[in-house]
């Protein structure tokens, strides 16, 4: 072994210098250096280089340990000092505190809401590989795009691909009475499944198995919580549930609750194989949610090309069956009839189609709140500069005489890094607590179960910290760097060290604070009148003091009866039956005119109703009569509304003919034309609809009851009371008509709201940093204040020059940010097809209210500035 | 005063014993001669320090001939406060041994 290194002493100094105060370094090497010359002379070169090699390597671990102690005396220092100026200047650094505080429990919260919105169902284990078929169908000039598939695509699939590996068909169409004992409950959540269910979705059991849970047409699965609800502590597994009692349901597993990010939740699952059409040959039975897991490595696109020619083919003969025409005709004609392949990891945040298994999200706000939250970051970021680079004047002492003493730059810097980092730290453990806090209120605002626990999930606790040193330093680089490079010199002659550096700086952020803070007032209030608009447009029919009594097919026969018996209350004005009710999603057939000219196949929505509906609901009648009274009287009669009469060509409807396509023995007759209401959201324009009759025997769903009355209370109480007379034993389920229907624009409150709570943080923080920022520059001009005084400045002028600048300002955000709210406000009203107009009183309502909060800001010091003695301020001059 | 670490007792003692010149290399010397540790330099370094620190040790310069000369080097000496410190530790230990025996 040869160690022949000659070891070059400045190298080492080098080394140690990183690691010991310099002189220490010095010495240490001149030490070294005298040892290693004896050694030299006496043992031979070789020798007294291996010995200093290895007494350099050894050394390193202890002054390493050396190193950390002197860093941390330093820094110990860093801390005492940056506790010293919080204290000193105790207003400024809460103010400071304060904004950064709220910026950032802002920003934690939403980034808490991205975070839950990007993990819709991750939790199955094959998320990435699993796909939902959706359905797209055109139907001259007439379109749908579903959630849903049909039976016979299952089937193909399976048959035909090699790559799918598994497939299950799910149906959600009814919520029965379930009734163990005593415990009767009406389940919403309870959807039919095929046993291939727990092949491509994961669901963990907790009892029972996969393989058997739901092979028998009777068996049931129940969650973790539903099963505590309906067994308690007892052991499901094997007990009945009665389900309407019409049938019972043997419990064949538990398993653990859906978690609340999954775009569907389950409470029951119920076997599919009974069911007749579940495996039934037809195309058009678009009523099945179906998801394939494929094999890994399947390309997608190429097999949605291949099914969509598949599909053609075996959809010829229905097609010339249905409408007289081959495929290729059809979709020449500008037809489609085709499937697509969304991934499932898509579905939450980019799927809007119609009969979605529940309200999703959506990625567009997920984007905006993003940005959002970055805005709200910066405003604060810009604040603790802005705050920290003014209160420059009241250091520039301590800085002279720190550099005086030695200090240097880059110890200076660190000194004040120290300070912003200690200050973002606090922020950051404050704003946790705030959010935790705060959550169940977040919660309600973006109607989601956040959950905030920063200490055992594994990756926010080294988050947070980076976070916090991050913005520590982004926010302190600026105020560092400027003030560290004051000259001593300069300072002790008692001039202003940074002169009018920073000014323009400082100008440019506050610009950028109102600028955000008056787009996020322009999109609150967009998005508020748009809503208030929906709300309070004419719909076409009159929503108010209308109760809905649910499950009324529960009477039977006797619905009827129900319905005549509450009559008979004044307090009742009116009621109806229909299977379904404004607000829910309708379905539609393919219908065509008889006679007409061009005889083509339309899409039209449908609704069952009873004579009464569109009495109770105050749907006005255009043309012809309304249904009458009395049984059979009108049954293949029915109402179209304006939208239809045109779609199917019709100048005067009454008296014509209608035919469903598929069943062509389906003949209606037109006997009334309504006007056009809105029976789905204003997103769309109105569609074709049809009323058609309660089919005899039928009863409908829902029973829509109007009252007259302001004792509301008293009236339900009746109505309950009647109902445990007609139907003893059966729950009874009602929800005002107001609050169904308002649920389709949920996701529109719920943006409303959020952008509400947001505009106003935004505003609040960027108002913290001008009210910090104006009391230094008020104390600035405080001489000049005083020699404009003298020499008979007025109060009102001296207010005015001060308020002024400030005005300037966010006259200009104002005009930057106009524009561009309105191009993006623009941009979201584009979603509805009615929509409010956007108008200047709105833009100046926003300015003015930023311009207001501002000089309420300003104001205090600025009167205080300007009702201050010159004698005063002047004094010392 | 706090206790002193078994290392700054043993770099006491070896400063001590070798009187004048000490500084790291016959310290480390002495220490390898009393207990058969051999510290690195580095090693002695942080508890010399951190006894100069505390005012148990004073410097002084000496200067160098040979080839080195003209590069001072830094010994150390013991002050009165660390002559009390080590009094300290040796009559705690004496009375803590204090009939002790293993036989």
């Amino acid at each position: 072994m040869i160690v022949n290194i000659s070891i070059n002493p400045q190298r080492v100094i080098q080394l140690f210098n990183r690691f010991l105060p310099k002189g220490d370094a010095d010495q240490l090497v001149v030490q070294l250096e005298s040892a290693f010359h004896d050694l030299s002379a006496h043992e031979g070169l070789r020798k007294a280089n291996l010995w200093l090699f290895s007494e350099i390597i050894r050394s390193m671990p202890g002054l390493f340990t050396a190193a950390i102690y002197w860093r941390l005396s330093m820094f110990k220092n860093d801390i005492k000092s940056a506790l010293r100026n919080v204290k000193k200047d105790r207003g400024v650094s809460v103010l400071n505190l304060l904004g950064l505080t709220i910026g950032i429990a802002a920003v934690l919260s939403i980034l808490l809401f991205v975070q839950h919105e990007l993990r819709y169902d991750n939790h199955h284990e094959n998320a990435d590989r699993i796909y939902r078929l959706n359905f797209y169908g055109v139907l001259n000039g007439n379109s749908q795009h579903t959630a849903r598939a049909c039976p016979p695509l299952a089937q193909l699939l399976v048959d035909e691909y090699p790559g799918v590996e598994a497939i299950t068909k799910m149906r959600h169409y009814s919520s029965p009475v379930f009734r163990v004992e005593s415990k009767i409950f009406s389940e919403e959540r309870v959807f039919w499944v095929d046993p291939a269910f727990f092949d491509v979705f994961t669901v963990p059991f907790i009892s029972g198995n996969p393989k058997n849970a739901l092979l028998q047409p009777n068996q049931i699965v129940l969650t973790r919580s539903m099963a505590k609800k309906y067994f308690g502590d007892t052991d499901p597994v094997g007990r009945i549930i009665d389900a309407d009692g019409q049938r019972d349901y043997i419990v064949s597993a538990v398993v653990e609750d859906v978690p609340p990010t999954s775009h569907f939740h389950f409470d029951f699952l119920c076997s599919l194989t009974e069911q007749r059409d579940a495996n039934a040959p037809v195309w058009f039975l678009n009523d099945f949610y179906i998801y394939v897991l494929l094999d890994e490595g399947t390309n997608v696109l190429e097999m949605e090309a291949d099914l969509a020619k598949t599909v053609g083919i075996h959809l010829d003969k229905f097609i010339k069956g249905a409408i007289g025409i081959s495929f290729d005709e059809f979709i020449q004609s500008g037809g489609a009839f085709q499937y697509s392949m969304q991934p499932l990891l898509d579905i939450h945040l980019n799927s809007h189609l119609e009969f979605e298994l529940e309200a999703n999200g959506n990625v567009v706000y997920v984007y905006l709140f993003a940005a959002i939250a970055i805005a709200i970051l910066l405003i604060s970021c810009i604040n603790f500069i802005n705050l920290s680079t003014a209160r420059s004047v009241n250091r520039a002492r301590e800085i002279a005489v720190r550099k005086c003493v030695g200090s240097s730059r880059g110890l200076l810097i660190k000194q004040f890094l120290t300070e912003t980092i200690l200050l973002s730290l606090v922020a950051v453990i404050v704003a946790s607590i705030i959010v935790k806090l705060t959550l169940p209120l977040i919660n309600q605002i973006v109607q989601r179960d956040l959950i905030w626990q920063p200490l055992s999930v594994s990756f926010w606790l080294p988050g947070l910290l980076l976070f916090a040193i991050l913005l520590g330093v982004v926010a302190g680089i600026y105020p560092a760097l400027v003030l560290s490079s004051f000259k001593p010199a300069v300072i002790m002659q008692g001039r202003n060290p940074s002169g009018g550096r920073g000014q323009s700086l400082r100008r440019g952020m506050v610009i950028f604070q109102f600028f955000i803070s008056i787009m996020l007032i322009i999109g609150a209030l967009t998005i508020r009148k748009q809503v208030d608009f929906i709300q309070n447009s004419n719909l076409g029919f009159s929503k108010e003091q209308i109760v809905i009594i649910k499950r009324i097919n529960d009477l039977g026969g006797q619905a009827e009866t129900f319905k005549q018996t509450l009559l008979t209350d004044s307090n009742i004005q009116n009621a109806a039956r229909s299977d379904m009710i404004m607000g829910d999603i309708f379905e539609a057939f393919a219908a065509r005119a008889v006679p007409s000219e061009d005889e083509q196949t339309k899409l039209i929505w449908y609704l069952n109703v009873d004579e009464d509906f569109i009495d109770t609901y105050e749907i006005k009648l255009s043309d012809g009569r309304s249904f009458s009274s009395g049984q059979g009287q009108d049954r293949n009669s029915i109402l179209i509304n304006e939208t239809a009469a045109s779609v199917l060509g019709y100048e005067d409807a009454v008296g014509r003919h209608l035919i469903n396509s598929f069943f062509e023995d389906n003949q209606f007759t037109i006997i009334g034309v309504i006007k056009d209401f809105h029976f789905e959201s204003m997103h769309q324009p109105i569609r074709s609809l049809i009323l058609l009759p309660i089919q005899q025997g039928g009863t409908g769903d829902f029973l829509s009851v109007r009252l007259s009355t302001m004792d509301i209370a008293g009236t339900l109480k009746n109505i309950e009371k009647t109902w445990k007379e007609f139907a003893p034993g059966h729950p009874f389920e009602f929800e005002f008509f107001n609050q169904h229907y308002s649920k389709i624009y949920e996701a529109e409150e719920r943006t409303a709201q959020i952008f509400y709570s947001l505009s106003i943080l935004a505003v609040c923080i960027a108002n913290l940093g001008l009210f910090g920022l104006s009391t230094y520059m008020v104390e600035r001009r405080i001489k000049e204040i005083g020699i404009r005084k003298t020499m008979g400045a007025s109060f009102l002028s001296i207010l005015y020059m001060l308020l002024q600048q400030f005005l300037v300002w966010i006259a200009i955000a104002s005009v930057i940010a106009c524009p561009v709210a309105y191009w993006g406000m623009e941009k979201w009203l584009r979603n509805f097809a009615y929509r409010c107009n956007l108008d200047s009183m709105l833009f100046i309502t926003a300015i003015g209210i930023a311009l207001i909060v501002a000089v309420l800001t300003v104001l205090n010091h600025a009167l205080k500035a300007a009702r201050s003695n010159p004698v005063k301020c002047l004094r010392y001059e | 005063m706090s206790q002193l670490t078994r290392k700054e007792e043993q770099v006491l003692l070896a400063i001590f014993h070798i009187g004048l010149d000490a500084y790291l290399i016959p310290i480390q010397a002495k220490i390898k001669l009393f207990t058969g540790k051999n510290y690195s330099v580095g090693t002695i370094y942080a508890p010399l320090n951190r006894l100069h620190l505390n005012g148990l040790l004073e410097t002084y310069f000496k200067k160098q001939t040979g080839p080195n000369a003209g590069k001072p080097i830094k010994c150390y000496r013991l002050t009165e406060k660390g002559e009390m410190a080590l009094q300290v530790l040796r009559d705690q230990q004496k009375m803590m041994w204090k009939g002790v025996s293993f036989s």
